[in-house]
């Protein structure tokens, strides 16, 4: 309360009317961002009010002949401020208060914007969030379950190490989603009793505030103080935004009467701000000298198809702005365009063309590079001579009048049937099997030690994978890294040799071959180093 | 005014007559102009065939491409029946096997966008295998709400930033929506591929869009719109071929294994059954770090290190100088040159060594093999 923020006004010779009390002193009302305080001229008496607790406020009518300004609290509790500078009129003081009354306004409502972003963003908890979609990794993934277990915590690999490969929050989606132009009429309508029920939902009403910002502004004004959220939203879908012909009079109970003032202001500065296009453009293009001096016609008659229309349009242009102000700088450094604007570029592209794409040559050559190929780089070609080509068109026409399709498909040479062929196949294959390594089910006696087998197998795997990750060393910490993994390699073999009373080499025969090349590999870089 | 009383004015129907509409899609009796369309594909695939294409220029082989498949409502539309989900899909497993056989050292992603909102389904990889899976695993009750071209693009760029600068940088997008809704400026994300020279194509199912069309043009992709099943096979088929390098690419010298097929005597786990065995007892162990593949190509997922088989880089000289195409000349009498069948009416004609061949010769010696037997 007693920080040194600016107070954003100060009024002097303010009367605080407290409840009850008989006497009323006067002093100074001062606006901060967060709260309201009233000095005493005479006494120290200091009054102060936060936000919070503010529910409301209220002004005296302007026939009344004290100009009052009235807080309402909630704890039901009322603080009137009267103004009255003796030496300024009633105008004055009138226009000193309006001038208070919407600063407040304006403060009480970027107060609660920030007290509801607060609420919002303590319940998302990012933090949480991560670990939660790691441990949703792992659950979905058995092997890599048992990956962490295994070098985590064994402390054989650090987990940031672990978790830069597999929790990946780039280039996993994108979430950020525009507005749909038809949101509004694409609201879920059910026939109710009497009337008709919609279907509001989060998503529908983020889209109203980022088209319309004025009508988050009323939200913030209104809701839960005078009104509730259920009567807000009602009296929205009754009023101009919904219905758009209807024409709006400014009727104090409708809190979005206001809002038809404002969207007409922009909706003018909108149009004012148009696409400059030289070719359509028909007051710069007209022949007509005595232009200036004709009486220019009056502006349509409003119509509801006019209002209709600006209405309209005013949506999609709220659309298109609400996207193009969270973009990014555009290349073009520090023009930022709004709303259509941004088309200027490609107008401005098309009107300086000297050709028309319709009618220029097609197939402008691409740009390409050529590639010098021997031309003897071809393989060896046989030359037949006569003779030989007709001998062996003689056998192939010969195989197909007298064989049939399996006749040909038999391997002549050997002369096997369908059989002998197979035999001998499996033959072979038996052969690879015996000469090869065995299947991992005769490896252990046990399915329990297979599956430890198989896990340091991966274990194996994935610490190489981050050793060979780190070639070639860019960076300190890369180095770093990748003398660690050397380590850690060596430890890993040696334990294993150590621990390996129980398992039978042979069985990690391949694992100690891939470790010895990646230290050799270690060995023959420390060796180029130039230190 | 009364504009709608009148029949139009005369500059409208001067203005139609240069379209030349009737010409191109003429209605046949029952009013249907299926005929004309099934005649225009029929033209297209011809002059994608005698297209010349380009010899002797870089091209990029080590190509990374995004795929962005639209799960919008307006996939589900039966425009082109069963339904245009359904028609994508088998067109894309064809599409990743043609691929694949083409470039096998070029990697796949898949991208969806549903509801406005856009998320990578399958991150780069070059296993086929895993690739089907994800596509399988969509179905058409998934797909619901409207498209975002600048999220589906955002992401495709986010995934492909990280790659280094000699790899072929595309993005194809499948799309069907006519609208797109934006967070942001999408101009500006067209820019910025644009700076990072990554291609953009699209290839739309219902009718051509201004922005695709922007897109296509200033990254230097393709966009057609597909007008029937056939139609969209060829469409994804023209992008099997590597596309010509831009001028600003590095040139790298990159690392590659050349493993051999062998008999495998350690006991070991390969890295593409971690759950199961190997498939066989032969198989690939890579040069640097000793890690055991069942198949190649592969990218070692312990090392980073492409493993390829010779003959299977060398399938990448066949880009560089591609078989010519065969002129199409009327004959009367004759036999094709290599299958001896009697030619019709219509003949393909090698322009080096002038011997005439059929339809399907021609067909099977520019798709398969590559050679023509004529100039042995």
């Amino acid at each position: 309360m007693t920080d040194e923020t600016e107070a954003l006004i100060r009024v002097d010779h303010v009367k605080y009317r407290k409840a009850g009390d008989g006497r009323s002193p006067i002093g100074r009302l001062a606006l901060f961002s967060d709260y309201v305080e009233w000095r005493d001229n005479a006494s120290p008496e200091v009054f102060t009010c936060k936000f919070i607790h503010i529910k409301g406020q209220r002004v005296s009518p302007p026939h009344k002949s004290k100009v009052q300004l009235q807080l309402n609290l909630a704890n039901d509790e009322q603080a009137t401020f009267v103004f009255l500078n003796p030496g300024s009129s009633k105008e004055d003081l009138l226009k000193e208060r309006d001038v208070f009354k919407v600063k407040l306004q304006n403060a009480l409502t970027q107060h609660r914007k920030r007290v509801n972003e607060l609420a919002k963003s303590v319940e998302s908890k990012s933090m949480n969030t991560e670990l939660e979609a790691k441990q949703k990794i792992l659950c979905e993934d058995r092997n890599l379950e048992k990956l962490y277990k295994n070098l985590v915590y064994t402390k054989t690999i650090t987990p940031q190490d672990f978790w830069s490969d597999y929790y990946q929050q780039e280039g996993v989606s994108e979430d950020k989603i525009g507005i749909n132009g038809a949101f509004l009429a694409n609201i879920v309508q059910q026939e109710g009793t009497n009337g008709v029920r919609l279907n509001l939902n989060q998503e529908i009403i983020q889209a109203i505030y980022t088209t319309y910002p004025t009508v988050q502004k009323k939200n913030l004004e209104l809701v839960p103080h005078e009104m509730s959220e259920e009567t807000f939203w009602k009296k929205f879908f009754q009023s101009h935004y919904f219905h758009r012909e209807r024409e709006v009079l400014p009727n104090p109970k409708d809190p979005f009467a206001e809002c038809v003032r404002d969207d007409d202001e922009e909706m003018t500065k909108m149009s004012a701000e148009k696409v400059q296009r030289k070719r359509f453009d028909l007051d710069h293009i007209d022949d007509n000298g005595l232009r200036d001096f004709v009486h220019k016609s009056e502006s349509l008659p409003k119509s509801t198809r006019n209002t209709l229309i600006k209405r309209c349009n005013y949506l999609s242009e709220k659309i298109l702005a609400s996207s193009w102000k969270s973009g990014e700088a555009s290349t073009s450094a520090g023009k930022e365009k709004k709303g259509f604007g941004v088309l200027d570029r490609l107008v401005v592209e098309t009107e300086g063309r000297l050709e028309s794409d319709d009618l220029a040559e097609k197939e402008s050559q691409e740009e390409v590079q050529l590639v010098r190929i021997n031309s003897s780089a071809k393989a060896t070609q046989s030359v037949y001579s006569k003779r030989e080509m007709q001998q062996y068109k003689g056998i192939v026409a010969d195989y197909f009048s007298n064989w049939s399709v399996e006749g040909i498909l038999h391997r002549n040479e050997m002369l096997l049937d369908q059989q002998g062929v197979e035999i001998f196949e499996t033959e072979e294959a038996l052969r690879d099997e015996q000469d090869g390594a065995p299947p991992p089910e005769i490896w252990c006696q046990t399915a329990s030690e297979l599956t430890k087998m198989r896990d340091i197998h991966s274990s194996v795997r994935e610490l190489c994978r981050h050793f060979w990750k780190c070639f070639p060393p860019v960076s300190t910490e890369t180095e770093e890294k990748l003398i660690r993994m050397a380590a850690t390699l060596s430890k890993f073999k040696d334990e294993q040799l150590s621990r390996n009373k129980e398992i039978d080499p042979k069985n990690l025969e391949h694992c100690v071959q891939m470790i010895d090349l990646a230290l050799q590999k270690f060995e023959s870089y420390e060796m180029k180093k130039p230190n | 005014m009364d504009d709608e009383e009148q029949k139009g004015y005369t500059w409208e129907a001067g203005y139609a007559e240069g379209l030349n509409i009737n010409d191109v899609l003429v209605e046949d009796e029952g009013g249907s102009i299926e005929k004309s369309i099934a005649k225009y594909v029929a033209d297209s695939k011809r002059k994608a065939r005698l297209a010349k294409r380009p010899e002797r220029i870089r091209l990029g082989i080590m190509r990374h491409v995004m795929i962005v498949i639209d799960c919008s409502r307006f996939m589900t539309s039966k425009a082109m029946p069963p339904s245009r989900f359904v028609v994508v899909m088998k067109a894309l497993q064809s599409f990743l096997e043609r691929f694949f056989e083409q470039n096998p050292i070029a990697q796949i992603g898949l991208i969806t966008c549903k509801d406005r909102k856009a998320e990578r389904m399958t991150m780069m990889t070059g296993n086929i295998r895993v690739l089907k899976e994800s596509l399988n695993s969509l179905t058409e009750a998934f797909c619901g709400g409207d498209f975002s071209l600048q999220n589906a693009l955002q992401l495709a760029c986010a995934n492909l930033k990280g790659m280094p600068g000699h790899v072929s940088r595309e993005v194809v997008i499948v799309m069907a929506a006519l609208s797109s809704i934006d967070p942001g400026n999408i101009f500006s994300t067209i820019e910025s591929m644009k700076r990072m020279n990554i291609r953009c194509s699209a290839i739309g199912l219902s009718a051509e869009m201004f922005i695709c069309k922007e897109m296509a043009k200033a990254t230097k992709g393709e966009y057609s719109v597909a007008l029937d099943p056939d139609h969209l096979q060829l469409l994804f088929s023209k992008h099997t071929l590597p596309p010509s390098s831009a001028k600003s690419s590095e040139c790298n010298a990159i690392h590659v294994g050349f493993p051999h097929h062998e008999l495998i005597k350690t006991r070991s786990f390969c890295v593409c059954h971690p759950d199961s065995k190997p498939v066989s007892s032969r198989g690939f162990i890579c040069t640097q770090c000793g890690a055991r593949h069942c198949s190649i190509p592969a990218e070692c997922p312990v090392c980073k290190l492409t493993l390829v088989a010779a003959p299977q880089l060398a399938r990448a000289f066949r880009h560089l100088q591609p078989l010519a195409a065969f002129q199409q000349i009327d004959v009367a009498r004759g036999q094709c040159y290599a299958c001896e069948t009697r030619l019709a009416s219509e003949g393909f004609r090698c322009e080096k060594c002038r011997s005439v061949f059929c339809l399907d010769c021609d067909t099977l010696l520019h798709e398969s093999l590559h050679v023509c037997p004529g100039c042995n």
